[in-house]
């Protein structure tokens, strides 16, 4: 089917350009047949123009035959049905994808008590060890875990505290939380126990090795665990080394009505805001409006660069501003499938096991969502800028019909150059090749109302 | 001179018939039709381009691009033998047609 539609597509490509040529040599050869008759240039591109009529409906109506569609009847382009149906489809998936999980309740018990700290900070662990009832800490880690001497997997999980289950209320599948030995205590998730240790039940009290260390296996998380991301695998509890105050983040548990834990008022220099757990646990959508909001502020440079363009070439008028309204629209439409497609992609890497960024798919996905999202981005910013060049300077339609003059072996006194013409009539626009001389502007000549005068003839003539 | 006005249906004969000649390109289908009724049948190339597409879908003529004499591309179009059937069904048809409207407008005179 998608073959099917690419040979339509590229047959659909190939047959415009055919119409496209057929009717800019009917037009010169129209003009030449005008100028051996003696007509001055101006007036014979203006009869050329009126002997072909509304080039534009006539290729239309060219298409309409291949396509076995009457004349008359709406058309609604593959082009851009494909990218309605994309534009519409995908954030619909998004929304589906995102919703649930962020309906979802928290593992953690009373989660509407927990908050964490908005930033990261030395004393956090040093916190946990005064107040184990109400303050717990985490830091983000990656390290690769496996048997000893075996090879390893590398995953995401968390450097945390040895209340940190406790705190949450949170039971283990398997085993029990951290007892806050000397030794390096692990907890796996249920994902990581499966895959990588073939959900042994008799895991618990077995030595792995983390980040090539040797580490204690205390626990298996229940399958329906999980702390502010999906990713994590893994949460190690190890002894602090003394003269190493890593920086963590804080998890407190907040009572009614207090704005703080009690055992911050020993760390005064720390006073850091906290978020609600809840609100900290919805990265996904988060993440998503930041994909949206990304998008957005481009889509206005976009605009403003599309206005400058605009107004710089043909002036600010109503036409211009209506214009500018509708191309911003039309580039709003374009670019909510990679901004979609991002976010989706984003999202499928947040909530899977199998694609966590860690692992090599997900890196892979995550690089590719990245790439195009920037390259139709920059794409997009392109075809903004070449666009307002190419239009007429009185209806700001798209010119059409270019003529090729000069010749490339004569530069001097026969500049190669593009002619463009408006097929409503308005004028010309002449762009010069580039040279070795460099780049010339484009120079426009409004055709008046010659073409309007023109026809009016031509009508009583037929009359 | 009083243009004439192209009675709906009749494009594709004259087209065919233009083309029973000689192959030839757009523009210069529309020139000969323009020369041969001594400019008195005006053909709208936005009706002229449309007309030669739907034909050659239909299989009654075909076309390739060609050099002209001043090196240009042009696509010129010929008659298959489809076509040259359908010219003469539709020579027929017309001269059946216009026999008809002869004797029902020359009723009573």
């Amino acid at each position: 089917m998608l073959r099917e539609a690419f040979r339509r597509w590229s047959e659909r490509r190939e047959l415009r350009r055919r119409i496209e040529d057929e009717l800019a040599f009917h037009y010169q050869e129209a003009l030449d047949a005008a100028l051996d008759r003696g007509l001055p240039l101006s007036e014979a591109r203006i009869e050329a123009s009126a002997g072909l009529g509304d080039r534009r409906a006539a290729a239309e109506a060219c298409m309409a035959v291949w396509d076995d569609t009457p004349d008359t009847a709406p058309r609604l382009r593959p082009g851009r049905a494909a990218l309605a149906a994309v534009a519409v489809g995908v954030p619909v998936l998004l929304a589906l994808l995102l919703l649930p999980h962020h309906f979802r309740p928290l593992p953690t018990q009373h989660a509407e008590q927990f908050h964490v700290s908005q930033r990261r900070f030395t004393q956090a662990s040093d916190i946990a060890r005064e107040a184990p009832d109400d303050v717990a800490s985490f830091r983000r880690a990656f390290a690769s875990i496996g048997w000893p001497g075996g090879e390893g997997v590398r995953v995401a999980g968390e450097l945390v505290s040895s209340n940190f289950f406790r705190l949450q209320g949170v039971s283990l599948a398997l085993g029990s939380s951290f007892s806050g030995d000397s030794r390096h205590e692990l907890v796996l998730s249920d994902a990581l126990w499966r895959n990588a240790f073939a959900g042994d039940p008799g895991i618990v009290g077995r030595t792995v090795h983390v980040g090539g260390r040797p580490a204690t296996i205390v626990g298996v998380a229940s399958p329906a665990f999980w702390f502010l991301n999906r990713q994590d695998r893994f949460w190690l509890h190890r002894p602090d080394v003394a003269g190493a105050r890593p920086q963590a983040t804080a998890l407190v548990r907040l009572h009614d009505g207090v704005l703080r834990p009690e055992a911050w008022s020993r760390f005064p220099a720390h006073d850091p805001r906290w978020i609600p757990l809840a609100k900290a646990s919805r990265v996904p959508l988060r993440g998503a409006l930041g994909v949206a909001a990304g998008a957005l502020i481009l889509l206005a440079a976009l605009g403003l660069l599309q206005a400058i363009s605009l107004v710089r070439a043909v002036g600010l008028s109503n036409v211009s501003l209506w214009i500018l309204t509708r191309n911003f629209a039309v580039l709003f439409v374009k670019a909510i499938p990679p901004m979609a497609i991002a976010g989706v992609l984003w999202a499928a890497v947040q909530e899977t096991s199998w694609l966590s960024p860690a692992s090599m798919l997900g890196g892979v996905l995550a690089f590719v969502a990245a790439f195009a999202y920037a390259l139709i981005a920059v794409s997009l910013a392109w075809h903004s800028l070449v666009d307002q060049r190419l239009r007429c300077h009185v209806c700001l339609r798209r010119l059409s019909m270019p003529l090729a003059q000069g010749v490339f072996g004569s530069i001097l006194f026969n500049l190669p150059a593009t002619e463009y013409i408006c097929a409503w009539g308005h004028g010309t626009l002449y762009v010069p090749e580039p040279t070795s001389e460099g780049i010339r502007q484009p120079r426009w000549t409004a055709t008046g109302g010659l073409w309007a005068q023109l026809l009016a003839d031509r009508g009583s003539a037929n009359a | 001179m009083t243009k004439l006005n192209l009675l709906q249906g009749t494009l594709d004969l004259i087209v065919l018939r233009a083309l029973a000649e000689q192959p030839l390109h757009g523009y210069a289908i529309a020139q000969h039709i323009r020369e041969v009724s001594q400019q008195r049948l005006l053909i709208e190339e936005g009706s002229l381009y449309p007309a030669l597409y739907r034909m050659e879908k239909k299989g009654w003529i075909g076309s390739r691009w060609d050099t002209t004499d001043k090196g240009r591309r042009a696509r010129v179009y010929s008659l298959t033998a489809a076509g040259r059937e359908q010219l003469a069904a539709e020579r027929a048809n017309w001269e059946a047609l216009t026999d008809v409207m002869a004797r029902i407008l020359g009723q009573g005179e």
